[in-house]
């Protein structure tokens, strides 16, 4: 079986954001595979583990992408493709039609993906790609079975849970708690080191100039409000607890 | 801040593990009026980032004499400071390789004289101690059975507990801008804190890390220290045991504290051929890299796999990037300076956990008596002078794998 | 003239909030033009009197059975359809489990731009979009720059204004067909035990715990509230629970929308746990702890007293809301 899994390197968003001049500002800031698509690249391997065949990762993004890459092949992706992008704002109208472009060339017969991305949380590329393949999808999935060319996904509706039945190929995108990805085992991150990553230019695809025009743009960018400062209750314990759970429940209705 | 002192008879600048010692000692000698201001939360500087290792081994017979008087305290916290300080016996294990076979048994011979309990031991004691330990290629080992590790955090917690028990006044989230000096510069009558407020006093003690560097540039005096960024990554080994020791591996520079609860391994990097340093300013402004380098990650990596071999399955869960404030030959400062008043209490160059006990009670002899009064124990050593006196610290038989004074 | 479509939606027989959040939006963005909406399933027509309620002067109802549960493919159909006919500038929904299903894959089909999850909207400068980004930690403002505008509207971020107009109702036929997913069984929302790492409400334990029989307040009030326990290392170290509890820099990083910390000193490496947590209410002997320099609300004063005073107090309050709702 042939799986290819689209995956993007985020900003680690448990770090410090700074905004200057309505830009997010970059330096010194740690990235990560979003982790969505370690859920994706973790159920892939182990479609590979029962089912047999090649796990391909592919990625958009600068050459810092890599590390991800790597890390995917660390745990257990057979080869890595990265399209180089820096300085071109793509959003997701065409970041689909880069990756489009690239799984077209390939033969698969699944392509998994994180549900949305951590730093940009828009859920739109795995089904716009599978739309621009013409294929069906099933997004956040937290089980998958396949059988010959028969899929069975449970798919999460907002808690609720939904038993799908389709067939290959499919794209499918994953929800926390598809599987725990492993970690990467320390020889298999030396190895990965030896694996096929293949750097590829947009214009090396067949992309046009429409696909690359953004549909859509970000004119501004800000921080929420600071939090305001934090409140020592007063009076007898009981009292203090009484206007505690009156506050979270009635006030702010947090539970 | 309204509820801070307009005076003080000491103001320590710092909270973090020296700062908190040191206010419990002096306030255990009755000195009253003692202000700790801490810029942000006990633990969050480079007590937050140490590892806790806790040993005896140093090729420097004073910070030996200084690692055994202070883990008595580790040992038996509930009784000395009110609270546990998460002190693990799992033991500590010290590896060389041929060259320094012979530097090592000097150096055993010299912590025992010096009361640590420490011994060769045997290849096969230390498959038996680590089984998975490959032990080819190393020419000797010591193992410590009670050295292990402790948690700084809690200890910084415990001693800034019992320092508050004591009528010592601790300040978080309050940090100090400038020292003030009096008008010709000699003597310190004063601090101003972040908040504009304005505390007399005729002692200063500077425990705040890298941040010692500005605060005494301020006022004339060069303090050389500054930060270098220690790489360290947290592992699952995936081994059979897991109560392994704490381990000095000299033979591939590097260094592995357990997790008794999780099994998890924290693998630091001993090398300091290559350091990386961060600039005061950049530490200040919060300007460095916090998380460490593939390259770093990846030569960690290297090294475990070389000396545990057959841990196929050890996993690498994370990795980051601490911060420790080093002195040019890695022995801190516990000193005068030209400004009357002014104590230095910093430097510990990422190996101070360990001897914080005993810092704090030096450091509380240096203000109160002008001179050490532990045992064996020199403050001269210490002195900011030392470099341009050209006097150093020198180890009876240094280790040749390792470049900086940390052991 | 601005003609604006907004997909409505159902759930258990009853219209869905957000639709009317939507149909809000859709009146601001529109102001003179036009608001359309629609809605699909068999007998889809009844909703149309309340969605004109809140302001489309016409509801579109595609009456297909097929569409009464949600396919990707059936709902794309039907969508098109609709857009075919009505030739919308803008089109909006719910941020929804079907909303951010279906909308890319009729963006892709229509190569229109879309921009998803908006808790906000202006107009003036053409129609700009407020959407939360890096988990919340920062927002953005974005517009689509050219062709179809397509939304998605966040939940519970807008509050639905009626404007009620007189609705017409026009039933479109559609041919759904050649649908490729199935659904088989909708397994309704149970009450799972709750994972630390996706809990909503958390109570945490440190080192003012002192025991493993000291969490069991703890974990009878978590059950009260429906969350989870955590722990700050201290206490995993001293082994008073389970090193799987740990919350901070060496275990989990949790993003509940209320955590409670019982005993926590608030050390910045447990903070890097939790600092996310919508509400923080921190109770600890120690007024000087750091834990409430983060606090949203703090309680100083015995764990052992405190949290069994909340657990009763919640289980009264609680119990109380439950009478309301019969």
């Amino acid at each position: 079986m042939n799986m290819v899994v689209i995956m993007k390197q985020t900003f680690d968003t448990e770090e410090k954001i700074t905004i200057e001049n309505g830009q997010i500002v970059k330096d010194n800031v740690g990235s990560i595979m979003n982790p969505y698509d370690e859920y994706a690249v973790e159920e892939a391997v182990k479609l590979k583990e029962e089912h047999g065949g090649e796990v391909t990762v592919i990625t958009v993004g600068p050459p810092e992408a890599e590390s991800a890459l790597r890390t995917a092949l660390a745990m257990g992706a057979d080869k890595a493709v990265l399209i180089e992008n820096e300085d071109q704002p793509l959003d997701e109208y065409s970041i689909a039609k880069v990756l489009t472009a690239a799984i077209n060339n390939r033969e698969y017969d699944i392509i998994l993906g994180g549900n949305m991305s951590v730093d940009n949380g828009a859920s739109q590329v795995g089904p716009r790609i599978a739309e621009e393949l013409e294929i069906p999808h099933v997004a956040t999935i937290t089980k998958l079975e396949i059988d010959g060319e028969s899929v069975k996904a449970e798919r999460d509706a907002e808690g609720d849970v939904e038993i799908i039945e389709s067939t290959l190929p499919i794209l499918v995108t994953a929800q926390q708690g598809l599987n725990e990805p492993r970690y990467p085992s320390l020889p298999g991150i030396m190895k990965a080191k030896k694996k096929s990553l293949e750097r590829l230019a947009i214009e090396d695809l067949n992309v046009t100039e429409d696909d690359l025009q953004s549909k859509s743009k970000a004119v501004d960018h800000y921080l929420p409000p600071a939090k305001a400062t934090g409140r020592i209750l007063e009076g007898g314990l009981p009292a203090q607890v009484e206007e505690l759970v009156h506050i979270l429940h009635e006030e702010t209705k947090i539970v | 801040m309204s509820n801070l002192p307009q005076t003080a008879d000491v103001v320590i600048i710092g909270a973090g593990l020296m700062g908190a010692s040191t206010a419990y000692e002096l306030a255990k000698r009755n000195v009253k009026n003692i202000v700790v201001l801490e810029k942000n939360a006990i633990g969050s500087g480079a007590t937050g980032q140490s590892s806790g290792v806790l040993r005896g081994h140093y090729s420097y017979e004073l910070l030996t004499r200084m690692a055994v008087q202070s883990l008595e305290t580790f040992q038996h916290s509930n009784e000395i400071l009110g609270s546990g300080v998460g002190y693990q016996p799992v033991g500590y294990l010290f590896g060389v390789d041929h060259v320094n076979i012979e530097n090592l048994k000097k150096n055993v011979e010299m912590q025992k004289r010096n009361g640590v309990n420490t011994g060769l031991v045997t290849m096969d004691e230390v498959k038996e101690i680590w089984p998975e330990l490959d032990t080819d290629h190393f020419g000797a080992f010591a193992f410590e059975p009670q050295g292990g590790y402790g948690d700084p955090v809690l200890t910084n917690q415990a001693y800034a507990d019992a320092a508050r028990a004591l009528g010592v006044i601790i300040k978080q989230h309050c940090g100090v801008k400038r020292i003030i000096t009096s008008e010709d510069g000699s003597a310190i009558v004063g601090v101003e804190t972040t908040n504009n407020h304005i505390i007399s006093t005729p002692r200063v003690i500077v425990a705040a890390g890298i941040g010692a560097h500005h605060l005494m540039k301020n006022v004339g005096v060069n303090v050389p220290i500054k930060g270098q960024r220690a790489q360290l990554i947290y592992i699952s080994p995936g081994g059979s045991k897991k109560n392994v020791p704490s381990f000095g591996d000299f033979m591939h520079d590097q260094y592995i504290k357990p997790e008794v609860s999780s099994g998890h391994l924290l693998l630091g990097n001993a090398d300091h051929a290559d350091p990386q340093y961060i600039d005061p300013a950049d530490y200040d402004a919060d300007k460095y890299l916090k998380h460490a380098t593939e390259k770093a990650i990846e030569k960690a990596i290297m090294k475990f796999i070389n000396c545990f071999p057959s841990l196929e399955n050890a996993k690498l869960l994370a990795s980051y990037s601490a911060a420790y404030e080093i002195t040019p030959d890695g022995i801190p400062f516990i000193c005068g300076t030209p400004i009357e008043g002014a104590y230095l209490c910093t430097g510990f160059s990422g190996h101070g956990f360990k001897i914080t006990p005993c810092v704090g009670k030096l450091t509380a002899d240096l203000i109160l008596e002008g001179e050490s009064k532990q045992e064996g124990i020199d403050l001269a050593p210490f002195r900011l002078t030392r470099f341009e006196e050209n006097d150093l610290l020198k180890p009876a038989h240094p280790y040749t794998t390792t470049v900086n004074s940390h052991v | 003239m601005t003609k604006v479509l907004v997909l409505a939606e159902a759930k258990n027989g009853k219209l869905r909030n957000v639709s009317f959040e939507v149909l809000t939006v859709a009146g601001c963005i529109a102001s003179d033009g036009e608001i359309t909406a629609c809605v699909f399933g068999s007998d889809a027509e009844k909703y149309s009197e309340e969605i004109a309620k809140y302001g489309a002067q016409k509801v579109y109802v595609v009456n297909n059975k097929e569409l009464n549960e949600y396919t990707p493919d059936g709902y794309k159909q039907a969508l098109l359809k609709v857009i075919d006919e009505v030739q919308p500038q803008v089109v909006l929904t719910g941020h929804t489990s079907i909303g951010k299903d279906v909308f890319p894959r009729v963006a892709a089909r229509l190569n229109a731009g879309l921009i998803s999850d908006c808790t906000d909207v202006q107009t003036g400068k053409g129609i700009v979009f407020t959407r939360p980004i890096y988990s919340g930690k920062a927002f953005q403002k974005k517009k689509i720059t050219e062709g179809l505008v397509m939304a998605t509207i966040r939940p519970n971020n807008i509050e639905a204004v009626e404007n009620e107009v007189a609705g017409e109702t026009i039933k479109l036929p559609v041919e759904i067909k050649d649908l490729r997913t199935v659904v088989k069984e909708v397994v309704k929302k149970a009450a799972a035990k709750v994972d630390l790492s996706e809990a909503k409400v958390i109570v945490s334990g440190g080192r003012g715990v002192k025991s493993s029989k000291g969490f069991i307040p703890l974990q009878e009030l978590a059950d009260v509230l429906g969350g989870a326990v955590g722990a700050s290392r201290a206490a995993c170290d001293a082994e008073y629970c389970d090193y799987s509890l740990q919350i901070g820099q060496t275990g989990k990083v949790v993003t509940p929308d209320l955590y409670i910390a019982c005993g926590i000193s608030g050390a910045i490496q447990h903070l890097a746990g939790m600092s996310s947590s919508k509400v923080i209410v921190a109770i600890n002997k120690d007024p000087e702890a750091n834990i409430f320099h983060v606090a949203d609300y703090g309680i100083v004063g015995d764990l052992f007293e405190v949290v069994p005073l909340l657990t009763k107090e919640f289980k009264k309050v609680l119990a109380e809301k439950q009478a309301v709702s019969i």
